[in-house]
């Protein structure tokens, strides 16, 4: 394959040392911190024909990130042919060490697939000429984007929550209720405001609105100094914005139709991703890393043509990538979801004790306990375990169980969260004896407070 | 004669837009929004004061700032507000009608500088009347904002600098800078990157040290001298006062992560030194009123509860905001073009105010860019129109532009006419509703008449109220005698105090209600709060009591009157 010939000259060396080095830097983060395994990847582990589960959870991470290797090589050949060699390399580097892409391979398996298979559909469409293949790359992008989205069942499709005709006709009704109760107010006939306040007009504002929220420059950009109240990867670093506003007016003011087209097309994909998904930001936009990354090397590239530019842009990248990767390291808890750690937690607490004819009950507040029981302790029998939320304040707990659960589930939850502070002082009463807590960094368990509890019921 | 019928339209439908964006910003004045907020109140009440004994509600004697809530608001909005206030009295009407005729005036200068960029009738027409249903353009019209009265002056200014008359644009921005802060950064930066563009131009790159003169920055020398007295007029820097109490370098410091930063001393921390995120800080601020999220649809916390807030948009219509983006093509491809610029000018002195102070994206703060992003959206319309109606083309070669044009120009009509309906109802009805709530807090103004009515005859008025600075609203709201207040200013909080400022005056005592207690005073007025349990204030004796409720007929206040 043509790519194959890029490593021979020094400067597809270059690139692929270059990426090499970032990866192995992002294994040993991703080993230093050592993050246990989400409900998504048990499921793919249990899947795997291995006893050994945390061999199994680090063949899927190393898996995981095959493939979105794969996927930024597929990136690289591909637009090495429409935007150049170097910008394609520059390019598919700032793939590779965004933040995003590290939490992605650790965390989100199905969306590495994803990009991988949407990159290969990209190439199909773009790369072939004939009709055939063109159908047969879009059709692949389609069905990977709708079946790989893995949309959590209980939460909606964006896009076809924008277009529900029944959420257009409660926001109609709401507003016009709330109007009524001005007492004095500007008198505008309900005939004319039914010209606006119709479902069609009202499906268009909320599919709008959808689409306003892809413009999201500050959660790409800026969410390592503002997370915006949202919890999401890093995308860029700041410093590639100006970078990308440079990119941006270079490649605006360039006459190249395929580049554009190029462009035009990732972004469309990316687009309709983000349109399907309801997850994190640094998830909804990740696909969106590619267009950009693309017109930020514009950017780079033609600045480095003042060699001192080179310079200074590798060095606030890098420095970028120093930064970000040690608060990564440094406050884990920060970036990462809190739920695997609870269940960890949890687990190895109850190990101590599973040897003890003691019944435990778990919580499913945040998550599905069954799965992480099978993880770390192998065989979770339905007469010693019980997975499900309980409340002890309206049914006392059974003498000879062990309870691991969030602290509302001992004394009674707060609809505002706010567990009072001697809620320990309430366990003796309950013949319950606190074993050991863990208190995660985020509210996960709302009204249930954010101290996780293992305790026993002598 | 095609030519006349065609400009006889053309002025026909000019003058029925214009006529439709003076209607919506005065119709209902006086009850959307259904009463003034503190700032309005401020305003309206130290205008008063000033048309009565031209001096502020402290007694400074024709003052260029007015200390109001220790924020020193720029005070020309109040001095322009004395002639209304003395044809119609002191109301929210009257208060406002400075800031409507501020938005009217808006709409009128931006009709002449479409006409830079849209040399055709039609696509200028079309400019002009997506400018007519703009959000805020509407929004900030309808509340008393000084930087609405600066955004106007600031865009005349603007305009003389598109027309290349520099010299022209001196005294409406110098005024712009007494109307509001921003300006006093925005105006004086524009005019710079204006006229050192200019002597780029015309000077070849390797004369310009040599030919640099300060003759070209004559209309910067004026205004810098129009506009010292501002800064020469505040004892002790307290001009500053509002950038010390707002920028982002207080605000934020350390600026990074704590759990990042060393021990010892933060500025030597490595990697996550504060350097690097006050860099981030500083140009995501910058990059916020690019961001079309924000411009369309995405409201922060500090906006949503305050007068700055437009339910259902951001700033923009909604699909301006998308625009944007490809306006932004527009004005990279078309940069050689001094308009285009100017517009690229426009908007680095006008977000530079809002980037060094702490809030994310700060509306009122950059209201002077804003009509710069609203015509590069524009643009980005007409662009991606045009590149529409070719792509349709190369499709269906056979078909001619017209029909295209048509198709587009139907949908425009369909998508504008519900569109200009909902922008001005969500203002004129659904805002009045929305917004009623704290910072605009009701029953002031249904409460305040009626006690002046009865306050005479008690010795005490005893005013429990959650909101800080109420006092403002029952100076407004009664037209209370500005000679009076201004005795008490050696007794109010010092300029340097921040939150609740509110002091004792006349009859009136601002404190909490304690009833056990307080049930056994005699000849007094309280003015109380829902939160009183007005049981058993209804049990005592000898009182009688008054409820007062807000815009959606809830109560808001009690006047209990203890005989």
């Amino acid at each position: 394959m043509k790519f194959l010939n890029t490593a021979t000259n020094s400067l597809g060396k270059i690139f692929f040392v270059g990426l090499l080095i970032l990866i192995s830097a992002q294994v040993v983060i991703s080993a230093l911190i050592a993050y246990p395994p989400n409900e998504e990847q048990l499921n793919l582990v249990f899947f795997l024909p291995l006893n050994n589960y945390p061999l199994g959870f680090w063949i899927i991470k190393l898996l995981s990130l095959l493939f979105l290797v794969g996927s930024v090589i597929i990136f690289h050949v591909l637009a090495s042919k429409i935007i150049g060699v170097k910008k394609s390399a520059v390019a598919s580097l700032l793939v590779v060490i965004s933040p995003a892409s590290y939490a992605l391979w650790n965390l989100h398996p199905f969306d590495c697939f994803k990009v991988f298979f949407v990159m290969v559909g990209c190439f199909l469409v773009w790369r072939m000429r004939s009709m055939k293949t063109i159908c047969l790359g879009l059709f692949l992008i389609t069905l990977t984007l709708v079946v790989l989205s893995r949309n959590n069942p209980r939460s909606n499709i964006p896009i076809f929550t924008a277009i529900k005709p029944s959420l257009a006709e409660d926001e109609i009704k709401s507003r016009l209720n709330s109007e009524m109760s001005l007492v004095d107010q500007v008198d505008i006939p309900l005939s004319v405001k039914r010209i606006a306040y119709n479902k069609p007009y009202f499906i268009f504002k909320n599919v709008i609105n959808l689409v306003i929220k892809y413009g999201d420059i500050e959660t790409v950009f800026f969410q390592e100094v503002n997370n915006f109240g949202q919890k999401s990867f890093v995308l860029f670093f700041w410093p590639e914005f100006i970078l990308f506003v440079f990119g941006f007016f270079w490649l605006a003011r360039s006459s190249s139709v395929l580049q554009n087209k190029f462009i035009v097309l990732l972004i469309t994909v990316s687009f309709i991703d983000f349109l399907l998904l309801n997850k994190p930001p640094y998830q909804q936009f990740f696909l969106s890393l590619f267009p950009l990354s693309v017109i930020i090397s514009f950017g780079i590239v033609r600045l480095g043509v003042i060699r001192i530019f080179s310079v200074v842009s590798a060095f606030g990248i890098g420095f970028s990538f120093l930064v970000n990767y040690f608060d990564v390291s440094t406050r884990p808890t920060y970036w990462l979801d809190n739920r695997p750690l609870v269940y960890k937690f949890i687990f190895q607490e109850v190990k101590i004790y599973q040897n003890q004819n003691y019944h435990f009950y778990i919580t499913s507040l945040v998550g599905k306990p069954e799965l992480y029981c099978r993880y770390y302790l192998g065989i979770c029998q339905s007469s010693s375990f019980t997975f499900d939320s309980f409340r002890l304040k309206d049914h006392p707990p059974k003498g000879g169980s062990i309870y691991a659960g969030f602290q509302g589930e001992f004394v009674g939850e707060d609809v505002r969260n706010d567990i009072p502070p001697e809620w320990a002082s309430k366990f003796p009463k309950n013949n319950l004896t606190i074993l050991a807590t863990y208190t995660t960094r985020d509210t996960i368990a709302y009204h249930f407070g954010d101290t996780a509890v293992v305790a026993v019921a002598k | 004669m095609k030519k006349k019928y065609s400009t006889i339209l053309f002025i026909i439908l000019s003058g029925l837009i214009f006529v439709f964006s003076v209607v919506v910003r005065i119709w209902g004045l006086n009850n959307s929004p259904p009463s003034v907020n503190f700032d309005e109140a401020a305003l309206g009440y130290n205008a008063f004061s000033l048309s009565e004994t031209a001096g502020d509600e402290y007694g400074n004697f024709l003052p260029l700032s007015l200390r109001s809530f220790n924020d020193y608001k720029p005070a020309l909005y109040s001095y322009l507000s004395i002639i209304p206030i003395r044809i119609m009295g002191l109301n929210d009407i009257s208060t406002r009608v400075v800031s409507a005729v501020s938005g009217i005036l808006i709409i009128f200068i931006l009709f002449f500088i479409l006409k830079e960029f849209f040399l055709d009738r039609t696509n200028w027409l079309v400019a002009f009347s997506i400018i007519a249903i703009q959000p805020w353009l509407l929004h900030y019209s309808r509340t008393a904002f000084e930087s609405n009265l600066a955004a106007m002056f600031f865009l005349g200014g603007v305009w003389f600098l598109f027309r290349d008359k520099p010299l022209w644009s001196v005294l409406p921005f110098a005024i712009s800078a007494y109307s509001y802060h921003s300006p006093r950064l925005a105006a004086p930066l524009i005019l710079f990157l204006y006229l050192v563009d200019r002597v780029w131009q015309s000077t070849k790159p390797l004369d310009l040290i040599k030919k640099f003169s300060w003759k070209n920055f004559i209309p910067l020398i004026f205004l810098g001298l129009l506009i010292t007295p501002i800064f020469l007029s505040s004892r002790n820097n307290l001009i500053f006062r509002r950038y010390q109490q707002t920028n982002i370098f207080k605000v934020f410091y350390p600026f990074a992560p704590k759990e990042l930063l060393s021990q010892n001393n933060p500025w030597f921390t490595f990697p996550s030194n504060p350097v690097y995120f006050l860099g981030g800080l500083l140009v995501g601020h910058a990059a916020a009123y690019f961001s079309p999220i924000n411009l369309g649809e995405r409201i922060y916390h500090t906006v949503r509860y305050s007068p700055m807030y437009i339910p259902s948009f951001g700033i923009l219509g909604w699909l301006e905001s998308i625009f944007f983006m490809f306006g932004l093509v527009t004005i990279c491809r078309k940069v050689d073009g001094r308009k285009y610029r100017l517009l690229i000018y426009w908007i680095l002195a006008g977000s530079v105010p809002a980037i060094v102070t702490w809030e994310w994206f700060h509306p009122l703060r950059s209201l002077d860019l804003f009509p710069a992003i609203l015509i590069i959206s524009i643009l980005g319309l007409f662009s991606l129109s045009e590149s529409f109606v070719k792509y349709f083309q190369t499709l269906f070669p056979e078909m001619g532009k017209f029909p295209i044009r048509s198709g587009l120009a139907i949908v425009s009509v369909i998508i504008f006419i519900p569109t200009l309906i909902f922008v001005t109802e969500n203002e004129l009805v659904y805002a009045a509703w929305s917004n009623h709530g704290e910072y605009q807090p009701g029953g002031y103004k249904e409460g305040v008449p009626i006690l002046a009515k009865f306050q005479d005859k008690y010795d005490k008025v005893i005013v429990d109220t959650p909101h800080a600075q109420a006092y403002i609203f029952f100076l407004f709201y009664q037209g209370f005698p500005p000679d009076e207040i201004q005795k008490y200013a050696p007794i109010r909080p010092s300029p340097l105090t921040e939150g609740d400022l509110s002091f004792d005056f006349y009859k009136y005592e601002f404190r909490k209600i304690d009833w056990p207690k307080d049930k056994f005073l005699h000849n007094v007025i309280f003015w109380a709060s829902p939160n009183l349990n007005i049981d058993e204030v209804r049990e005592t004796k000898g009182t009688s009591i008054i409820e007062i409720k807000n815009a959606i007929d809830t109560p808001a206040a009690y006047i209990i009157r203890k005989e």
